[in-house]
């Protein structure tokens, strides 16, 4: 089968991995390593379950998820139909780019569960990904699992993600899912050339929705971008604050009011501290 | 299955390359960015946004294709002074940027249209590999502007 997600677990153990802070060079280092041991050693993996998954994935992408507690690390692959006409390949992270390490990831997850449903549906073998541990925790920063994708064969991002139990209210929830359902979207989802969002994107919008989450300020609005990402939407009346998420990262705001016919627009920083002051910003915007 | 009606196809008809100014474009858009009455900016996309002429075919025909495939999408409508055409916009003071509507005929959509966008004498497009020309500031506020301006024409539904 030519198109199919595998999830294989491996025994190469994270080391690095355990501290109280988790140390990203070793985390990458290790991650390559292990990498370069799963291109040598594929036929020693388990494999747990696959299915086809031509419609779900928008690229040939191969995600690595440590799981430290049980020593192993997991491969997902997501081979694409289009494999004749590779899209360009992004830089490889070096430890010059530590802003290609995130700290918070649950978009791809979900895709991960997603994908298991797609099994079942398929009526493959398949696991279980219980993504309700899958939430931010406040206090503590130490980061519980990371996330290594792969674009043929090329390591070119790392995404670090807190793993504690928490519980999310439903009716945030379905904004959590909104970000999720725009990862299935397909190239050409507006009817006209608009790509679907990428990984990126909705790790960064998740990013967002978690700052709002924390000051309990929901949006009214989540949608993929025409543009190529994912759009995170608060509308009060006549005034509405529109936040981007594009696929190649960048973060912008839109502060509008259709009564005075103002408009503001900037870039945004995802550090906690600017995402905290700009949903306080948010709230004097709208509620002022 | 839907069936094109004659009068939508393009056959031999010739391009028109003038614009009216009140002449109002079709644009479809998803349930997802209906917002409130309207269409949410970031329905929008640039560059070479797909749209039809009015001058040439009902809203209707913007959905309308023989797959049904956007049977359920709602329409959207704005006029051609609204884009708008043949006026530098400047963008932090120095870079211009200026549009266009573009008539671009399909076998099966002769009204079919887009809005080309060009920074200085550039025209941004995929096929120029010249993206990163467009500011996302810019575009952004370009967008936003539109879907204040734009009228719904037929609401979207709901997909099931």
């Amino acid at each position: 089968m030519s198109e199919v997600a595998a999830i294989v677990t491996t025994p190469y153990p994270m080391e690095g991995f355990e501290g109280e802070y988790l140390d990203k060079t070793k985390f990458y280092s290790r991650f390559r390593q292990i990498g370069n041991l799963l291109k040598e050693k594929r036929e020693k993996c388990h494999i747990q379950g696959s299915a086809t998954l031509s419609s779900l994935m928008p690229d040939r992408n191969t995600y690595l998820l440590s799981t430290p507690r049980e020593n192993t690390i997991e491969l997902f692959t997501f081979p694409h139909r289009s494999e004749q006409t590779p899209p360009p390949t992004p830089p490889e992270p070096t430890k010059e780019r530590p802003t290609l390490y995130l700290d918070a990831f649950y978009g791809v997850l979900v895709t991960f569960a997603l994908a298991a449903l797609k099994m079942q549906l398929a009526g493959e073998p398949t696991r279980a990904i219980d993504i309700s541990q899958f939430a931010l925790h406040r206090k503590r920063k130490k980061a519980s699992e990371g996330w290594i994708l792969h674009r043929r064969g090329r390591i070119n991002q790392a995404i670090l993600h807190r793993m504690q139990a928490a519980d999310v209210a439903p009716e945030w929830t379905r904004w959590f899912k909104k970000i999720h359902a725009a990862l299935l979207l397909e190239d050409g989802w507006n009817g006209d050339d608009a790509p679907p969002p990428e990984v990126i994107a909705a790790v960064n919008a998740t990013k967002f929705l978690n700052a709002m989450h924390q000051e309990s300020y929901p949006p009214t609005r989540i949608a993929a971008s025409a543009m190529g990402g994912i759009a995170v939407t608060r509308k009060v009346g006549n005034k509405k604050v529109l936040v981007e998420f594009y696929n190649d990262g960048k973060v912008y705001f839109l502060f509008s009011d259709r009564g005075s016919g103002s408009m503001d627009v900037k870039l945004l920083l995802l550090d906690q501290d600017s995402l905290t002051r700009f949903v306080a910003s948010m709230r004097d915007f709208l509620n002022g | 299955m839907a069936e094109i009606p004659v009068e939508m196809t393009t056959l031999e008809k010739p391009r028109i390359h003038h614009f009216r100014s009140d002449e109002r474009l079709y644009y479809r858009f998803h349930f997802d960015h209906w917002e409130d009455g309207g269409v949410a900016a970031e329905a929008f996309r640039l560059p070479d946004m797909s749209v039809n002429r009015s001058l040439l075919g009902p809203p209707e025909w913007t959905i309308l294709t023989e797959d049904d495939e956007y049977v359920l999408w709602g329409v959207t409508a704005f006029r051609v002074e609204d884009i708008p055409v043949g006026v530098e916009m400047p963008h932090r003071g120095v870079i211009i940027f200026t549009f266009r509507p573009e008539h671009v005929p399909l076998r099966k959509n002769y009204p079919h249209s887009e809005i080309w966008v060009f920074r200085e004498e550039d025209h941004i497009c995929r096929k120029n590999k010249n993206l990163n020309l467009l500011d996302p500031e810019f575009h952004l506020r370009w967008r936003e502007r539109l879907s204040q301006l734009a009228d719904v024409i037929i609401q979207p539904t709901e997909e099931e």
